[in-house]
């Protein structure tokens, strides 16, 4: 038996974490801190209100994406259409504000289609039983595909004004985008932790097996995953067509990799079972601000991918080498 | 008779296991050519030894020859330069590669020293193959082959090795009647070329058709080893059950209300066949049976996991068609699986929320989960069950065995299941912790829960049970009532089947 399994607990339980498994835990924040202090260095400008603000607006769109991808990782699975499903949602809105639907309706109308499209992502994976990697790389192309299809290429102008709000409007001196893409998190860190639903996808990433056997329907909680990550890619593809005022077929392209990294710089596990959206909003604030800084130095934009892909590898490597345990 | 007969000697082999002493200074000599059979009721110490052949387990104590010179066998890959191979029931096929190249897998015939010379390869597969007298392409992928069909290749590919002594542990439990009688061909083919083959089976007619001689194991010690011709049935049974087994300690129990809460009616499945089964209020029953005997499906079956062919299930005196274990869970039934690691918990996860895995919504508020009520629950049945754990947030993973299986009962005591299902309820656990399930088991029973107990170890059972269901090849061979315990009448169902 374990030497440390010796007291029995009742009533409340307190534990305290050592110091180890505190750095472990916070690790993520020490690099924040570390980065945010090189960049305070770099330049003055970074330390102001104002650069931040930028940053909150510039992070949302990948990072109202990683929530639904931290998701998705949680229950060991992996989505590589967000992207995709953003740009699709984000020519719907477009289309069909133009078309003369109004902004509210064509607003929902998209984020239908992204729910129907993660639905169609889930479903494939789980009644098939086709690994999500390949079922979502699928969505990813024939998406794009569709994007493209229904303008043939051509991005969609003659947005309102008003349509701008989200992602380009402030409240006060606070970017909308910013403060929708906080609210989600907030949103998403409490159904994680105060609903069954939210327990439930641990379990499910954890151990399907003994989720199955202990009563949890698994297949219609992975299928439900797909269907929230669907629906926050429509969102984040329509905040960034706001943004922008344009429809874009080739919008969002290469987000999904963005979005992983964020989630797995943020603790979360690609075996499943582990990881959450704070964790998930640090690690894309910590991606901005690489690139801030990037920017602030001048660096340019091939260096850029170089650096940060390095950045990345790093930054697990020392996870593991502080909490002994795998990224 | 002449010493070099021998193409393996194994003296006074002796393996211990935390808390269990698994062999005691066994003996088992093999004459080359020979088909050896080894036989013994679970726990008799078969697996251990062939293990400890194989390399996979390394011996405590003890001697080994092989042909003739002494041997140590320290790992699988010293045991299989020896020219032994050990052919599992679980095979160790690759699914999508070719049969041939299945047998030749990572001996791969070369040209030049670099390319595969693919006409040898299938050439010589395919020679080994028509040798053993049976017909497979193999050029074909393996994943089309029946198991039998896969039995043979596994056959083939320690051929292929020029293994000389060949152990089969339980070929036949997945095998047809006809497949049956392709392997017995192919046995019999080995041993003309002088192949030695050791047979492990719980079949014991089936060894009367293959054997030449037999060794009987009982309890990790060597019991006999004979010539198969020098004994019948009855005498072989007699060696393998024994006539030393202590009485188990029967408690008083409360009495049996003989309310009906499960009662299966003529169950069929591909495992199972016609099993009839009724478990009443309060009753503890007990599934005893070999590996393989179908203990396990039965409660697979009353659990929604598999699903009757033939035949139905009544829970409560309802008719129950579960589609899945969500549906029975609903119905107050619950399992602790055999294996508590992969099926009973989520590891990673906190002894609290392993426990309340089942019943979230029994701690919901419009939908909001509330903490204090799950930690107070939990830590109320830690107290409850005495499990040992520095806190409830401590992962599963790091709490022993016997405490991780009373956080699987405390998840179903916390979901009010009134419905027990055991398998194999102390595997691994020591024996204090195993004493405390036994009390918790009683405990439910005393309750008028239903409790069924499947178990290899049949001291368990005569300790814990009511009623004992003995199942054999699928059936259910005999029931024995408490004021009728028979151990050895018990084991002779189970291993011969009446």
């Amino acid at each position: 038996m374990d030497g440390a399994t010796k007291i029995t607990m009742q009533g409340k339980a307190s534990d305290k974490l050592s110091i180890g498994q505190l750095i472990g835990k916070y690790n993520l924040l020490v690099l924040l801190f570390a980065f945010i202090a090189i960049a305070g260095f770099l330049s003055p400008k970074f330390l102001t209100l104002q650069n931040f603000l930028n940053l909150l607006q510039q992070s949302s769109v990948t990072g109202i994406m990683a929530i639904g991808m931290t998701f998705v990782i949680i229950v060991a699975g992996i989505d590589l259409s967000v992207g995709s499903v953003a740009a699709i949602s984000g020519m719907v809105v477009a289309i069909l504000i133009t078309a003369g639907w109004g902004i509210p309706l064509s607003i929902v109308a998209a984020l239908a289609a992204g729910a129907l499209l993660g639905w169609i992502n889930g479903y494939v994976s789980t009644k098939f039983t086709i690994p999500a990697f390949i079922a979502t790389l699928a969505m990813m192309v024939s998406a794009r595909g569709l994007a493209l299809l229904v303008t043939n290429g051509k991005p969609v102008f003659g947005l309102p004004e008003p349509f701008s709000f989200l992602g380009a409007g402030f409240i006060g001196r606070v970017p909308v985008s910013g403060l929708i893409w906080i609210f989600l998190t907030i949103c998403a860190a409490l159904a994680l932790k105060y609903t069954s639903f939210g327990r439930n996808l641990y379990a499910v990433g954890g151990n399907p097996e003994a989720a199955h056997l202990s009563g949890i329907r698994v297949n219609w909680h992975l299928v439900s995953v797909y269907v929230v990550s669907g629906i926050l890619s429509a969102l984040a593809g329509i905040i960034l067509a706001s943004w922008l005022t344009v429809g874009q077929p080739t919008a969002a392209k290469g987000a999904e990799l963005n979005a992983i990294a964020a989630v797995v710089l943020g603790g979360a596990s690609l075996a499943g079972g582990s990881g959450g959206v704070w964790g998930t909003f640090a690690g894309v604030l910590l991606m901005s601000i690489i690139t801030n800084i990037f920017n602030l130095v001048g660096l340019a934009s091939y260096y850029q991918d170089i650096f940060m892909g390095l950045i990345i590898v790093l930054a697990l490597v020392l996870n593991k080498f502080v909490t002994g345990k795998k990224a | 008779m002449n010493k070099s007969n021998y193409i393996l000697e194994m003296k006074g082999i002796s393996k211990s296991f935390p808390g269990v002493q698994a062999l005691k200074q066994v003996d088992m000599s093999v004459k080359a050519g020979e088909v050896h059979c080894l036989i013994g009721a679970n726990g008799a110490g078969k697996s251990t030894l062939m293990k400890i052949l194989a390399g996979v387990y390394l011996k405590d104590e003890g001697e080994t020859t092989f042909q003739g010179r002494p041997v140590e066998i320290t790992d699988p890959i010293s045991s299989a330069r020896l020219g032994i191979a050990v052919i599992y029931q679980e095979l160790s096929l690759t699914q999508n590669m070719s049969v041939a190249e299945n047998i030749f897998l990572g001996k791969y015939p070369k040209k030049y020293g670099i390319f595969l010379n693919w006409t040898e390869l299938n050439q010589r597969a395919q020679a080994i193959i028509n040798d053993l007298g049976i017909k497979i392409d193999v050029k074909k992928p393996v994943s089309g082959l029946s198991i039998g069909q896969r039995q043979i290749v596994e056959l083939a590919k320690a051929l292929a090795t020029e293994a000389k002594l060949i152990v089969m542990d339980e070929p036949s439990a997945t095998l047809s009647g006809e497949e049956f009688e392709t392997l017995v061909r192919v046995i019999e083919g080995l041993k003309a070329k002088g192949i030695t083959v050791i047979y492990i089976s719980h079949r014991l007619e089936e060894l009367f058709r293959v054997g030449d001689r037999v060794t009987v194991l009982r309890d990790g010690r060597h019991i006999t080893t004979t010539d198969l011709r020098e004994l019948n049935q009855d005498q072989l049974v007699e060696l393998i059950i024994g006539h030393t087994l202590s009485k188990g300690k029967n408690e008083s129990s409360v009495m049996v209300t003989g309310e009906e809460i499960i009662s299966l009616t003529d169950v069929s499945t591909s495992k199972l066949t016609a099993i009839n089964l009724a478990l009443n209020k309060g009753e503890i029953l007990g599934l005893y049976g070999l590996v393989g005997s179908g203990r396990t499906e039965v409660l697979r079956v009353i659990y929604g996991v598999d699903k009757p062919l033939q035949g139905h299930v009544k829970i409560r005196g309802k008719k129950a068609s579960f589609k899945c274990p969500a549906d029975a869970i609903k119905s107050g039934i619950a399992m602790v699986p055999e294996n508590r690691k992969t099926q009973g918990l989520v590891l990673n996860l906190s002894v609290w929320e392993n426990s309340i895995i089942s019943s979230l919504r029994m701690f919901t508020q419009t939908g909001v989960l509330k903490y204090s009520k799950m930690y107070n629950k939990v830590s109320e049945y830690v107290g409850k069950l005495k499990i040992v754990t520095p806190s409830i947030k401590t992962p599963v993973r790091n709490l022993s065995g016997g405490n991780q299986q009373k956080v699987v009962i405390a998840k179903w005591l916390i979901r009010k299941s009134t419905i027990l299902l055991f398998d194999e309820p102390t595997q691994g656990i020591d024996i204090g912790a195993k004493e405390e399930v036994y009390s918790i088991i009683k405990d439910l029973a005393s309750k008028e829960f239903g409790v069924v107990v499947a178990s290899s170890e049949l001291e368990e059972l005569l300790q814990l049970c009511d009623r004992i269901l003995v199942m054999y090849n699928g059936k259910v061979a005999g029931e024995f009532r408490k004021d009728n315990f028979q151990e050895e009448t018990i084991l002779r169902y189970a291993v011969a089947g009446g």
